[in-house]
């Protein structure tokens, strides 16, 4: 009761603060405005509460657009409403089909775990919600598939189109907890922001890796447009008024010509020692590193930064576990975006597993040698089309049966080939392709995989600005795996500047800080 | 190793759904044996069938909700079934009462609660047409079949009732989607 007192007192002074800025303009610029939200009108189509939340948008980026000296009519070519486009104003019609990598999503997801990753870019400047929303706002109708929530249908689960507004939320809680997808017109992406930090966090039914950085990139470019940065064109972001491609949505699993099956089944790895905490992940950590050093460092021992880094994990991964026998392994994601060539938006990635027995992990000389023969294997064209081929086969095998009868088969099958087949998951984006004006923005870019279930930590890598970050999400509060990592790098000469988050804990004496 | 702390934690708490399911999942199982042990040892009618699918129903209502497609459209469907299998149940173990013509009742009332629910806010709940679809579809299927084996006795009005419920909310739900509702079928038979 209390609280929705405040709340109405809030409004009617957001309302009236409003008004007081109209009433401080001069006739011609109230006039531009009213015409502006007149303007915004005609291109609503949504329910009266979604449009007078987007409404409210608007009035925010002005008020802070005053606020910071830009001139109304500047202000109003910046939030030029040709950005919201025919999206608001059309009712949602489209739907899609979850690739072939996205179909285990929804089936293998259970209360408290969902695959959920997040990319984010931290600038050089604290991030501006009012400017941040209204990007988010303009960006999404570029995306149809993303606009979209997740329903069941009677054979697969499948993407229907939403309009509504999407808003930015401030992050308050755990990275990569799981997102509610099972009400009416609930999304499958949030979009947050956390003082100099843009996060995108995604359910992969939605999108891979890569895909989820299209969505980031060209946020991003959005956000700085609405502050006058007018940069060039570059591949890595999409045009926000441009019309969204059909290949954008392709299911791209189809392409392969290949018609050799390649198994999914492995035999059980071992698992790093630790328990599993309730509240996961326990911790997220980054270790930023100078990408040339890095890059140095792992040509002294002839091999790639990703055998390099595989080999730092299997030697970290035996020091964390109290296993004598037995196999460690390694998922590794592929983008197949690099053998086949495409600009889908949908999952495009499938993994190779690096496995090798406990007791041959000694040294990073012995070691890296037998990580790059088996990176080359295990990551090659042929396996790759092999498993596109299995991937696409096994769903065309089973698309006939209800979705009643997958969905527990497929939960038993993930049980068996999922998580526990792997000690750990180690996935590089690579180097951020971005604008050159990005620089001057942006910092860094973190990738960060959803806490595992079984699994006591995944890793990714990613580079930008010659800052390799490399992230671990910590499911145990054994500091093992992350410390023998760190010594490991320090040996090799690397200097290491490390950012994350405290360990999560109930009732902890971080949580209850103030920020 | 020196973390420089770059995340909030302000809103961190336990997963109370998964601390609920974790611990009370075995008291389930264990009670559903219990019941069916004993069952045996007094012999007598299978009664342990009713616990055991009322535990399943509290068990799937309470601890582990659907997680896609759990709207108020869905919940009535899924709750209408359940509490209709229930009585199909009891009716089975003790059928001296008109527990078929009951469960028809039960599929009535379920199916109008469903479709006021439904049609209380079509604009938003027509993305959520396709329960309703498949529990119109069940209740036919059950009526009739109950009205096949049981005829006029002792209460086939009801039967009939809730076929001319489930046909009239058909017909109500494709007139006022119109084009939507076969757009929505094409969706949800999307192989």
């Amino acid at each position: 009761m209390y609280r929705a007192i405040i709340n109405i007192i809030m409004r009617k002074r957001k309302v009236n603060e409003f008004t007081e800025y109209l009433n401080h303009l001069n006739d011609s610029d109230v006039k531009a405005v009213k015409a502006f939200m007149v303007n915004f009108k005609q291109h609503m189509n949504l329910t009266l509460s979604e449009e007078k939340k987007l409404r409210k948008d608007l009035e925010g980026a002005l008020m802070y657009y005053n606020a910071i000296g830009v001139a109304v009519t500047e202000a109003l070519r910046r939030l030029d409403n040709e950005n919201l486009g025919g999206f608001y104003a059309r009712p949602p019609l489209l739907y899609y089909a979850l690739d072939d990598a996205a179909k285990i999503y929804p089936l293998s997801m259970k209360h408290g775990f969902q695959a959920v990753f997040r990319l984010s870019a931290n600038l050089f400047d604290e991030v501006v919600p009012q400017l941040l929303q209204i990007a988010l706002t303009f960006t999404i109708k570029r995306f149809p598939r993303f606009a979209t929530t997740l329903k069941k249908g009677f054979f697969w689960h499948y993407l229907d189109a939403n309009k509504q507004r999407y808003g930015i939320e401030k992050e308050e809680h755990l990275p990569c907890r799981p997102i509610k997808v099972a009400t009416t017109g609930s999304k499958s992406f949030r979009v947050l922001y956390y003082k100099n930090r843009v996060s995108v966090e995604f359910f992969h039914c939605l999108t891979d890796g890569r895909g989820g950085l299209v969505f980031l990139q060209t946020l991003l470019d959005t956000y700085l447009r609405l502050f006058g940065v007018e940069g060039q064109t570059h591949p890595s972001i999409l045009d926000i008024n441009a019309t969204p491609l059909p290949e954008e949505d392709a299911n791209e699993f189809k392409r392969t010509t290949v018609t050799k099956r390649s198994g999914f089944k492995e035999k059980r790895a071992l698992q790093m020692s630790g328990k599993i905490e309730n509240i996961r992940p326990t911790q997220i950590l980054h270790f930023r590193l100078d990408a040339t050093d890095l890059y140095k460092v792992a040509k002294r021992y002839g091999v790639t930064i990703t055998a390099y880094i595989l080999g730092l994990i299997l030697l970290a991964s035996r020091f964390a576990t109290d296993a004598k026998d037995g196999d460690i392994a390694i998922q590794v994601p592929v983008d197949l975006r690099k053998y086949y060539p495409s600009s889908t938006l949908a999952n495009f990635s499938l993994y190779g597993g690096i496995r090798m027995p406990i007791t041959d992990i000694t040294t990073m000389e012995e070691l890296l040698p037998l990580v790059k023969d088996q990176l080359a294997i295990v990551t090659s064209y042929e396996k790759m089309s092999e498993m596109m081929y299995s991937a696409h086969r096994m769903n065309k095998d089973v698309r006939g049966f209800p979705l009643f009868l997958k969905n527990p088969i497929a939960k038993l099958a993930y049980g068996i080939m999922g998580e526990a087949i792997f000690t750990t998951t180690f996935s590089n984006l690579g180097i951020i392709s971005a604008p050159d004006h990005f620089n001057d923005y942006i910092e860094s870019y973190d990738f960060v995989l959803g806490p595992p279930e079984v699994n006591r930590a995944a890793t990714t890598l990613v580079t930008y600005n010659n800052i390799a970050t490399l992230t671990i999400t910590k499911s145990t509060k054994d500091p093992s795996f992350e410390e023998e990592i760190y010594r490991l790098l320090v040996k090799d000469g690397l200097a290491i500047n490390i950012e994350g988050s405290a360990v999560y804990e109930r009732k902890s004496r971080v949580s209850r800080e103030k920020d | 190793m020196n973390v420089k702390v770059v995340y909030p934690a302000k809103k961190i708490k336990h997963d109370i759904r998964r601390a609920a399911i974790y611990w009370a999942k075995p008291a389930f199982i264990l009670a559903a044996v219990i019941s069916a042990i004993v069952n045996y040892l007094v012999k007598g009618s299978a009664w342990s069938v009713i616990v055991i699918w009322s535990l399943w129903m509290i068990w799937s209502f309470v601890f582990t909700p659907t997680l896609i497609e759990h709207n108020r459209t869905s919940i009535a469907v899924k709750s209408s079934i359940h509490v209709a299998i229930l009585v199909v149940i009891i009716y089975m173990i003790y059928p001296n009462w008109p527990g078929i013509e009951v469960a028809s009742l039960v599929v009535v009332g379920g199916l109008i609660l469903t479709a006021i629910l439904f049609f209380s806010n079509v604009s938003r709940q027509k993305q959520n047409v396709f329960p309703l679809l498949i529990f119109i579809i069940i209740s036919i299927i059950f009526s009739v079949v109950a009205f096949v084996l049981r005829g006029q006795e002792p209460l086939g009005w009801a039967m009939i009732v809730s076929i001319s419920v489930a046909l009239a909310i058909f017909l109500s739900t494709a007139i006022i989607l119109r084009i939507n509702f076969f757009r929505e079928l094409k969706k949800r038979f999307m192989l």
